[in-house]
């Protein structure tokens, strides 16, 4: 069935495709015109220019020394296009022979060829809102990671670091949260799919440009993973032309801009002791000792240090009109800014490109090696442990001190033990290999086949020699080694048909993909018995047992799918785009697997019309768009709507003991539930947008507004411990589609390009994206709202709400004295009739007062409301360039407005429940009645329902602006290269950068820019935990071409 | 060309990290598995390898609060807690799991088919279903006592609709009827012993204990006398442990010579090493980080040379001194003292340690350390424990408790007589405490008085004294009296005669959501 209805659509594409070839007229064509084209502000020649014949087909290029040849009658019109040049239309001249060319480069980007699903459009043709970002403008040169060059340059996308921690992702959020089980894009890298993992281990070095489609006309050719916006990565190719070679190095130094106050000894031991009377505990001999008073150490200062970075790429391209080629080579390491982490990253590039008469082959293969060593301490054991201790302690085995609640009142981890107990390295390979193969079958029509595979492998080994940690927890000598072993891959097949004729453009595309989920397997084992730790290595180990984990699994499952799509321009004046997708998906049960998702858009460029050029001739350009479209996401465990046997999370560990002699006895059951009904969640996706340009497009302007409605969303909801399900207490959950979330949004773009002049010029552009997050329903099979986030920063996900909003009581303040409390109560008992009724259950002087909300005069649950979002409000972008001479300089601003951090830090920086360092603003604490106090008595509750319930205490604004990157370079002229170096160096720059320079906020904690942490982006965001912040990072570099 | 590959391929996938759950689960092997599993929630999180020894001593104050104590736990000592409280959360999804699981066997093995040819299949099915019948019903047991009117889940369904997710609470006739249906079952399908190798799977004994104890717990004195009665014959042989440490020592417990007594107890085998389990799975690494591991923490938390979170509360220990029963006038002190804590001479506390060990035996440093916990301890054989590591079952049912029920039973219903009054000196004459035996009961009350105190001496940190506190419903005025002499509070209010249903079903539960009242119960 259906099989039977692909044929038919494959059939109704061929005839499609063979009706227009049948109905083309063709064109004959004399005289043959030469010449040289080249660069108007060098005059170097200009390589792999394409000269067309306008209203033909008839195509030629220029080769490496800027010549062409192209047969063309008199009068008609030759067409010079170049990527990143002014195209140019030149009618030759009643006497064929010579015409040279001088392209200037362009300003405006019209004719700018852009990256699309499947193919390319100019991009005066788009339809939808699409976003390129050059690699060079963006700061390339200083980026350790790809998503940093996409900070602040396209609107309504927002990039969230997982940490500081070097070689940690980014995750980049298109357009605001439209799903609750994943909010990534998808990434096609030079036209095939990868993966976030693939693109944050790309060198930036590497990169063309990222093209960003946001609409879902644009998307919807991608259907199942388009939801969540496409993300295409274009690498540097190779030019035909002189083999040239480029090398970049840099330095880099980076520091954590901030640290908290914390206290010193004798405000710490006060603090505890308070603790212990809130408690009715004797307070431990050791701190009323003289002792416990002595500052030994700022256990920040010892985690913290200044973190080296080196980065040095090396590239070498050329090629002539048959082959082509580009090999690059990068070396990066990097330190961490908390101790003790080093990441080293070998990547290799190899592009080939030929041309065989009607064929064309490439093939990529990217290598990419990375190692680590070391590990990354604890930044809230670096807040919490005691002042007056020392690092070591030589009686405590492992060597380091340690703090116990008998003798300190405390159990806070030395925050330094692990380096010095652990070892800890891991090796990752990854071969990315893409190959192509297109052939011209006819004029106009190419089919193309393209594949990529991801295999990767990685061990990791750790160590740790006998030690003891606070509370005298002790761990034995033990080794550890992991495995992982994972490969996938995907083919693409696609027809493409590109054809003018008059004024009639048309450019068609018909294929299939396929992606195989592959496998990943992995084991990991633990080795003990070691006698002593002269060899740090599992091979030693007398034992060894499989550890936390070992297993199989499928990537993303088995997508099938079939697309096709339509370009028709008119006069350059009218285009329609229309696309249609089929996929399936292993992920959906049986009956629900495949799903489909058209997309269409219409633009009309109303510059052209004659009557608004007679009308505002300032008008060098415009554009309405508009576009409408479905797609998909399926981004959910394999297992959802099947339920499998479970023996122990490793295998085997699920045992209880029986017999008289005790003896492990093995047991399996069953933990989770499935979904028979599952289906696809789909996103339905309205945009409507301007493109205008000014003074011959110096300055430009887009807007876009969108209306991007997600129903059947998949979600993972909690479901009642009363089924059982979930292993241990670990939560338990189901994945269903559960709700309908609305993104609605105005975003908007504002450039403005001085002329290039060669001793000064400069470009500025603005962007800003408003975004408005709802959850319009959460279904029937999740009636009860989703609550994520942390005790003290929860996030309750209900209808009307934006998706994780955080959610709570509200502080009224601190209650001064039980007489403040009394007057409570009798208020409450008038309120309520009740005689015994209490405001605040469990309420004492000194204790938080919350605010009665509903007015019923008690505090209960149903006092709590929204208190915030993380999903900020408003995104906006600054960018400036300017060249003086030799001197070139690039600055990049970003910043997020109408933002809430949930910052659970506070819950131990600014409370004691339990006995560990604080901030200096627990000084305001309660202390004894009649205080006026901004923060609760030391010593209450530790979770709930005390002062550390969520409640908007919690909540802060998260609202900045950021220095991203700040880049000054001076680039040695030609002449001066010469007299010192002859014709070996063809340019030289050096720069010196800063990134994250400064952060304008008014968040206390350490920043504002909150990492993901492997927290999911949905409900658990925008959640402080400590989180390695952003480091302030200064760099020096040097660019050199040979 | 590639263009085939991209039509042929067929969107299954086969999961090769587990078995289908439709499939497995048909043999006896994979059915004892599912049992095996079953059993295994009882130390999970909230139950038996840690939080149930804590939750119920310091609830029901044999247990208060030391300064290394903190957290979720001083909370719970302090009886100040709401429904987001850590354990009460817990012990609801651990307790549940177990139904679960039971579920997940119950529903298989009755569809399954043993082998003719293999005789013992038919009596493991039998077994099986009998055993998961008592889990489930020592679960219900558990939830309808601490936390009222429950969901009544009865079986396991894989593709659950939305109202089976959010069942509603159930009344609690229903759910004791549940329960005693269950145990029926299980009494009639349990064998009253097991080979060596299978000891501390419930018995049929044990059935009988849980099924005496719930109808006590109902109120309906004829039948848990009639129904505990049956312990105290053939087929059973139940005796009390002559010496009275042996049912709280490892491995004497395990011991059918030294141990007569035990009727359930969890299993707690000692740890041995690193890389066979994780000393502190313990704090939620059961079935996943934890390796395997079944021990219990409880030594190393209360023990005084150790972690120390909680001290014996000076009310337990004063408790162990009251009139002489046959000299009223005149003080006794009990001999349980000594098996119960460590304390000064004049309390009966045990005032040495390390009895066994190389060194000889130490006194107890009554001075600085106070009355601590020696009851589930073994420092009789070392100094200290190190971590966490304790091979000490769980007492959950023995034959002194069922003695004392039976008691009450007979005294509940007006008899003060030679019954009730015989089985308390039963108690009472145990070799290695031989305390002085009461002449009579006299009046219900005191017959009901010498009870209780007896149920506190001879249980004291047995997790018994929380349940029977409320189930006397005296629970208010004695935590509140007894708290209000050691710690200065009245904690205690109306509404903690139950638990509040936890926050997490709460918020994942639209049918109990709606019928909480009062953000409690």
């Amino acid at each position: 069935m259906k099989k039977h209805r692909l044929t038919k659509f494959l059939i109704f594409i061929g005839m499609t495709l063979s009706t227009l070839m049948i109905s083309l007229p063709g064109f004959s064509q004399t005289g043959k015109i030469t010449g040289k084209v080249s660069d108007q502000a060098d005059g170097l020649p200009l390589p792999g220019v394409t000269i067309k014949v306008k209203g033909t087909t008839n195509a030629a290029g220029t080769n490496v020394d800027g010549s062409y040849s192209i047969n063309a009658n008199p009068g008609s019109t030759l067409i010079f296009s170049f990527i990143g040049y002014e195209q140019k239309e030149i009618v030759v001249p009643s006497s064929a022979g010579t015409l040279n060319v001088a392209l200037s480069k362009s300003i405006s980007n019209l004719n700018e060829v852009v990256v699309i699903g499947y193919g390319t459009s100019r991009r005066k043709d788009l339809v939808g809102a699409v976003d390129v970002v050059n690699a060079k403008d963006a700061g390339a040169n200083t980026s350790l990671s790809p998503a940093q060059l996409l900070i602040g340059k396209a609107p309504g996308v927002q990039v969230v670091q997982t940490s500081g921690v070097p070689g940690s992702g980014a995750q980049i959020i298109v357009r605001g949260v439209g799903s609750f089980t994943d909010v990534s894009p998808l990434y096609v890298i030079d036209g095939i799919q990868g993966n976030e993992g693939l693109f944050n281990q790309i060198s930036p070095q590497d990169i063309e440009n990222i093209t960003i489609l946001k609409d879902a006309a644009s998307t919807a050719i991608y259907g199942v993973a388009g939801a969540n916006g496409v993300v295409i990565i274009t690498t540097k190719k190779g030019k035909a032309g002189a083999t040239q070679i480029a090398f970049t190095s840099q330095v880099g130094f980076a520091t954590i801009p901030k640290k908290l106050d914390l206290l010193k000894a004798a405000d710490y031991v006060k603090l505890l002791t308070d603790i212990d009377v809130s408690n009715n505990n004797p307070t431990p001999v050791k701190l009323t000792t003289p002792y416990a008073l002595v500052d030994r150490n700022n256990w920040q200062n010892q985690i913290f240090k200044t973190a080296l970075s080196t980065q040095n790429d090396v590239s070498v391209s050329g090629g002539n009109d048959k082959v082509i080629y580009n090999m690059s080579a990068g070396y990066v390491t990097q330190q961490a800014t908390v101790k003790d982490y080093l990441l080293t990253r070998f990547t290799n590039r190899f592009t080939l490109e030929e041309k065989l008469g009607r064929f064309r082959f490439g093939q990529t293969l990217n290598l990419r090696y990375t190692k680590t060593d070391g590990l990354v301490e604890s930044i809230g054991s670096a807040l919490q442990y005691a002042p007056y201790q020392p690092i070591y302690d030589p009686s405590i085995q492992g060597g380091y001190s340690i703090l116990t609640n008998i003798d300190d009142d405390s159990n806070a981890v030395n925050p330094l033990v692990d380096l010095g107990v652990k070892t800890q390295s891991s090796h990752e390979m990854v071969l990315f290999p893409q190959v192509f193969g297109e052939v011209k079958i006819i004029e106009g029509l190419t089919f193309r086949s393209q594949a990529s595979i991801q295999y990767g492998s990685s061990v990791s080994d750790s160590y740790n020699i006998p030690y003891v940690i606070s509370n005298k927890l002790f761990f034995d000598r033990q080794a550890d080694r992991s495995f992982n072993n994972y490969y996938n891959y995907n083919i693409d097949n696609y027809f493409s048909y590109n054809r003018s004729f008059g004024k009639h453009n048309i450019s068609l595309t018909a294929g299939t993909s396929y992606i195989d989920p592959g496998s990943s397997r992995f084991v990991s084992l633990i080795g003990t018995g070691m006698l002593n730790d002269q060899v740090k290595d599992i091979s030693v180990a007398t034992t060894i047992t499989a550890a936390s984990s070992s297993g199989y699994a499928n990537g993303p499952g088995i997508e099938q799918s079939y697309y096709g799509r339509l370009i028709y321009s008119y006069d350059d004046k009218y285009i329609l785009s229309a696309s249609l997708r089929r996929d399936g998906s292993s992920n959906f049960p049986v009956a629900s697997r495949y799903g489909n998702f058209p997309g269409a858009g219409f633009a009309w460029r109303f510059s052209q019309e004659d009557f608004i050029k007679a009308a505002l001739p300032f008008i060098s350009d415009g554009k309405l768009r508009v576009g409408w479209g479905r797609t998909g996401n399926n981004r959910i465990s394999l297992t959802a709507s099947d339920v499998y046997t479970f023996n122990g999370s490793t295998a085997g560990n699920l045992v209880y003991s029986f017999g008289r002699n005790e003896q492990f006895n093995s047991g399996t059951t069953l933990t989770t539930i499935g979904n028979g009904l599952l289906h696809w969640e789909t996103t339905d996706q309205t945009d409507a947008g301007i493109d205008l340009g000014f003074l011959n497009n110096r300055i430009t302007f887009g807007a876009d507004y969108y209306n991007r409605k997600s129903s059947g969303l998949l979600v993972q909801i909690p479901v009642p411990p009363s089924l059982g399900i979930g292993i241990n207490t670990g939560g338990s959950y189901q994945t269903v589609n559960a709700a309908d979330a609305q993104n609605k949004g105005f975003e908007f773009q504002l450039g403005y390009r001085s002329e290039v002049k060669s001793d000064f010029s400069y470009n500025i552009s603005v962007n800003g994206a408003f975004n408005s997050n709802k959850t319009i329903s959460l279904g029937t099979q999740s009636p009860t709202p989703i609550v994520g986030g942390t005790s003290v920063a929860e996030t309750l996900t209900q209808p009307g709400s934006p998706i994780g909003a955080f959610y709570g009581y509200r502080v009224a303040g601190v209650a001064r004295d039980q007489a403040e409390i009394d007057a409570l109560n009798a208020k409450a008992q008038q309120k309520t009739g009740n005689p015994s009724a209490v405001y605040q259950a469990g309420l004492k002087p000194g204790d938080f007062i919350f605010k009665d909300l509903n007015g019923d005069g008690t505090v209960d649950s149903k006092d709590q409301q929204v208190l915030g979002s993380s999903i900020p409000k408003f995104m906006y972008g600054i960018n400036l360039g300017a060249t003086y001479h030799n001197f070139d300089l690039n600055v990049v601003l970003a910043g997020v407005q109408g933002v809430q951090i949930g910052n659970d830090l506070l819950s131990t920086l600014d409370f004691a429940a339990t006995g560990h360092n604080a901030s200096t603003a627990i000084l305001n604490r309660w202390e004894k009645p009649g205080d006026n106090a901004a923060l609760p008595r030391a010593g209450q509750d530790d979770n709930g329902s005390g002062n550390l319930r969520p409640s908007d205490f919690f909540i802060q604004n998260g609202a900045y602006l950021k220095a991203r990157n700040v880049t000054l370079g001076y680039t040695f002229t030609k002449a001066t290269l010469q007299s010192f170096s002859g014709n070996v160096l063809s340019k030289l720059r050096v720069y010196v950068a800063a990134e994250n320079l400064f952060t304008i906020t008014g968040y206390k904690g350490y920043d504002p820019e909150i990492g993901s942490d492997g927290g999911d982006l949905i409900f658990n965001r925008g959640i402080d935990h400590g989180q390695v912040p952003q480091s302030r990072t200064i760099l020096f570099g040097i660019q050199a071409g040979f | 060309m590639a263009f085939s590959i991209g039509c042929k391929k067929d969107l299954s996938l086969i999961n090769k990290s587990a078995y289908t759950s439709d499939t497995y689960f048909a043999s006896d092997v994979a059915l004892n598995q599912g049992v095996v599993a079953t059993y295994a929630g009882l130390l999970h999180t909230g139950m038996w390898a840690r939080e149930w020894y804590f939750t119920f001593d310091l609830l029901g104050y044999d247990a208060k609060n030391n300064q290394p104590l903190g957290g979720d736990l001083l909370q719970l000592a302090q009886y100040n807690f709401g429904p987001d409280q850590n354990q009460v959360g817990e012990t609801w999804a651990a307790l549940y799991q177990i139904i679960a699981r039971a579920n997940v066997v119950i529903d298989r093995a009755q569809v399954w088919k043993p082998d003719p040819t293999k005789p013992t299949e038919a009596a493991d099915q039998i077994q099986y279903i009998a055993e998961c019948k008592f889990l489930r019903a020592y679960a219900y047991f558990q939830l309808v006592n601490l936390y009222g009117r429950v969901p009544l889940r009865t079986s396991y369904i894989t593709l659950p609709t939305p109202a089976d997710i959010n069942k509603p609470r159930s009344p609690v006739a229903d759910i004791w009827a549940f329960i005693e249906q269950d145990l029926k079952d299980a009494e009639a399908g349990l064998p009253v012993s097991y080979p060596d190798a299978s000891y501390g799977r419930a018995t049929q004994g044990a059935a009988v204990a849980l099924l005496g104890k719930s109808y006590l717990y109902e109120k309906k004195w004829v039948s848990a006398q009639s129904e505990l009665t049956k312990l105290t014959q053939a087929p059973f042989s139940y005796a009390l442990a002559p010496v009275y440490n042996d049912l709280f020592d490892d491995p004497n417990q395990d011991d059918a010579g030294k141990n007569p007594e035990t009727i359930f107890q969890v299993m707690n085998q000692k740890w041995t090493d690193w890389g066979v389990g994780n000393q502190y799975y313990v704090f939620g690494g059961q079935e996943t980080w934890g390796g395997k591991a079944t021990h219990s923490d409880r030594a190393q938390e209360y023990g005084f040379n150790d972690w120390n979170n909680v001290h014996i509360t000076t009310t337990a220990v004063n408790a162990f001194t009251y009139p002489n029963p046959v000299s009223p006038n005149v003080n006794y002190v009990d001999p349980r003292a000594a098996f119960t804590f460590y304390g000064d001479a004049a309390s009966g506390g045990q005032t040495q340690y390390c009895q066994q060990c190389s060194t000889g035996a130490v006194d107890f440093p009554f001075a600085s350390k106070g009355y601590e916990w020696l009851k589930y301890e073994y420092y009789n054989k070392v100094a200290s424990f190190g971590g966490p590591q304790s091979g000490i079952n769980g007492q959950v049912i023995r034959y002194a408790d069922v003695l004392l029920m039976l008691a009450e039973s007979y005294i509940q219903q007006g008899n003060t007589g030679s019954q009730p009054l015989a089985l308390i000196n039963q108690v009472r004459s145990r070799p290695s405490v031989n305390a002085p035996l009461y002449p009579s009961l006299g009046s219900q009350a005191n017959a009901m008085t010498i009870l209780m105190r007896e149920r506190q001496l001879e249980l004291t940190g047995e997790q018994s004294r929380y349940f029977d506190l409320i189930r006397w419903g005296i629970a208010k005025q004695t935590i509140n009296a007894e708290m209000q002499v050691e710690a200065g509070t009245q904690p205690f209010q109306d509404k903690n005669v139950l638990f509040p249903i936890p926050l997490a079903e709460k918020n994942s539960n639209s049918a109990v959501a709606k019928d909480i009242s009062g953000d409690w119960n």
